[in-house]
């Protein structure tokens, strides 16, 4: 395994603000972020984590390439547990895994070139003699469809879609096996997101690179990446692995966000059901997190968070309701 | 149905006509919306679909008379035979909100912070009608149970940060709907919202319009988003209107390259492992768009007479039309996805 995560478990603490309402200043807050998420991905392989903001998907996604230290759980790279790293070999290693965020325009420093802005990440990790920075460069942005002279420019001379492609240029600069992927194409206007997919789909086939690729957006993550996982309140809630369609999920959120996802037909709003849904602002403390929004609750999930089981090959499944219906496989 | 009591409003069966409306920024060379024109009819929704810079905001905003400082609107906009970009900056006020109301993207914008919710619905319902604090306070909490807040009496003393997103959408709606007006500008209800609280806003929008007999405009950047509830929809590209038609035939028979194109190029386009039909080039900027076709150069069918000059609006069945030289060829780029839900749920 190329990369494993294993428990992982975060929590952010309050702050306490002149704005905190009394009892809620205990300085943590009731729910965590992420709650005991655990994924294993071969070299090469890839996978889409899909949730609703609050989800924890950009949580599991800082704690998987040490933005952020898991409060719990493991993250190991090619058996070297990360998590134990001090800060020393924790940057060595680092390089091996990049991120690419949402908003191409907070992650690259205005006054840098661009050239300088992918130079200097093959400085700082020593990855080509000095002398050949310049060639090197010039490939890196080859590699994401810009022109080499491009390198002389700064960030403000690009649109929101070429600066998407200086932040992909910038993370393949570290030459990585991971690539994360968090929301990559939200901030674009719609007709430049499938170049931006596109690019990656590539990329991942070419340099044989496992992507984490996180979006709300089933249909676009499953373009990337043929395993998906789902969040729902900090817990993967659902595993689908490739060859199980997206119709096949089991998992009463996925499929209720199946059901509610907006599609080119000018059917789908009549035909999706209302959910009830929102009807809180705040999950439940205890037991399934999806429990006062779901269709099937019945009475152990009030009580006990239900474990991901595997329904037949490597179809996760985090669900009273399903796993009691599959009888033997639920003690598997 | 209900009573209009504000002085100088219109009937509900009002018919809002938009023609060749421009809007231009000050100092700018060229307008930003370019000659655009429709119609919704009372009771109808209609859709407006566009990326960023394609105009489509600054065309609604043009509508409320709401344009950002320094940007003028030309053209006509009429509704219920009343000239808007006419009325006086009074009669424009006593309009907005009693008649035409707005919702944004962002409710946050449109709620006072450090107002409870209960009071600032009320508020909108005692300026407009005229009616008593107990009564408009009681009407306030009727809203916000109608647009689907639990609890709503006791709901109504807390502050909007005190809401989640999806409630907040909620209680700006309220908000927007509680002077009962006839036409709803709703520009980007649903973007800042998750997948499963978009579809419960957009239902409930959609009930609210049939309850009140109300017109909506729907503006957004999803195709999807507009394809479930519009009546008609128009495609706005580099501030002009390209393609216009009932909702049904633009989505199964699309006839400008730029609708096939955002069509073809959504994940669900390709049905098994094919790559997405990317649209090559970037958007343009609105003021410095090319004469003629603004989306010649991202265009696979385009021919020099498309640059050469401004490209005439065709109808290509009853009611549809489109801004394109080239329709006799859009067979030779893929056809689009024709509407067939290949994706399911």
């Amino acid at each position: 395994m190329l990369l494993v995560a294993e428990h992982l478990t975060k929590t952010y603490a309050h702050r306490r603000g002149w704005s905190t309402p009394p009892g809620r200043d205990r300085g943590r807050d009731v729910r965590p972020a992420l709650a005991d998420a655990s994924l294993s991905l071969e070299r090469g392989e890839s996978i889409g984590i899909v949730g609703e903001s609050g989800s924890g998907k950009s949580t599991l996604a800082r704690c998987l390439a040490l933005l952020d230290r898991p409060d719990a759980g493991r993250v190991l790279l090619d058996g070297v547990e990360l998590t134990r790293l001090g800060a020393g070999s924790l940057r060595r290693s680092r390089r091996r895994i990049q991120v690419v965020f949402q908003d191409p325009y907070s992650s690259l420093n205005p006054r840098l070139t661009v050239g300088s802005a992918l130079s200097e990440v093959l400085l700082v990790h020593r990855l080509v003699p000095r002398h050949r920075i310049g060639r090197r460069v010039a490939e890196l942005l080859d590699q994401v469809g810009m022109p080499a002279r491009a390198a002389d420019r700064y960030p403000s001379d690009f649109s929101g879609g070429q600066r998407q492609r200086i932040c992909v240029a910038r993370a393949l600069a570290a030459e990585p096996e991971v690539l994360i992927a968090d929301e990559p194409v939200s901030a674009l206007d719609v007709s430049i997101q499938a170049q931006i997919l596109n690019l990656l789909a590539d990329l991942r086939t070419q340099l044989a690179l496992s992507v984490i690729f996180i979006s709300h957006d089933l249909y676009v993550v499953r373009y990337i990446a043929p395993k998906i996982g789902v969040m729902f309140g900090g817990r993967i809630v659902e595993v689908l692995p490739e060859g199980v369609p997206l119709e096949q999920a089991r998992h009463p959120y996925t499929q209720a966000l199946l059901n509610s996802r907006s599609r080119l037909d000018p059917g789908w709003l009549a035909e999706s059901r209302d959910l009830a849904t929102d009807l809180t602002s705040s999950l439940p403390a205890t037991g399934c997190p999806f429990r006062e929004r779901c269709p099937r609750v019945f009475a152990p999930c009030r009580d006990v968070d239900p474990p991901a089981v595997d329904i037949g090959h490597g179809h996760l499944v985090a669900c009273h309701y399903v796993t009691n219906s599959y009888g033997g496989s639920a003690r598997a | 149905m209900f009573p209009i009591s504000c002085a100088g409003s219109v009937r509900p069966n009002a018919t809002l006509r938009v023609e060749q409306l421009t809007v231009v920024f000050r100092g700018a060379g060229r307008p930003v919306v370019r000659g655009v024109s429709f119609e919704i009819a009372p009771g109808e929704t209609f859709g407006l679909v566009g990326e960023s810079g394609s105009g489509k905001s600054l065309t609604c905003r043009a509508i409320l008379r709401l344009l950002p400082r320094g940007a003028k609107a030309g053209g006509r906009v009429t509704y219920g035979g009343r000239a808007l970009l006419e009325l006086t900056n009074a009669e424009m006020q006593a309009l907005r909100g009693s008649t035409i109301a707005m919702i944004f993207q962002d409710p946050m914008t449109a709620l006072n912070p450090v107002l409870r919710v209960g009071d600032a619905i009320a508020q909108v319902i005692a300026s407009h009608e005229g009616v008593g604090a107990r009564a408009s306070r009681k009407r306030a909490i009727d809203m916000m149970a109608r647009v689907g807040i639990r609890d709503a009496p006791r709901r109504a003393a807390s502050y909007p940060h005190e809401f989640s997103g999806g409630m907040r959408q909620r209680i700006h709606i309220a908000m927007a709907l509680a002077a009962r007006p006839t036409l709803l500008l709703a520009d980007e209800p649903t973007t800042a919202l998750d997948v499963i609280v978009q579809a419960e806003i957009l239902r409930l929008l959609d009930d609210l319009r049939r309850e009140h007999g109300m017109s909506l405009l729907l503006v957004s950047h999803d195709f999807r988003v507009v394809a479930g509830l519009c009546d008609r929809l128009g495609v706005m590209y580099g501030g002009e209107l390209v393609e216009m038609g009932p909702a049904r035939t633009v989505l199964h028979h699309p006839q400008h390259p730029y609708t096939i194109g955002l069509m073809n190029s959504l994940p669900e386009a390709v049905a098994g492992r094919g790559r997405l039909q990317a649209i090559p080039g970037s958007p343009p900027d609105p003021e410095h768009a090319p004469p003629g076709c603004v989306f010649a150069p991202r265009c696979a069918l385009a021919v020099s007479a498309c640059t050469e000059a401004p490209v005439p609006v065709v109808e290509t069945s009853p009611g549809h039309s489109s801004r394109c030289l080239r329709i006799d060829r859009l067979g030779e780029l893929r056809p689009a996805l024709v509407g067939a839900d290949r994706s399911g749920a």
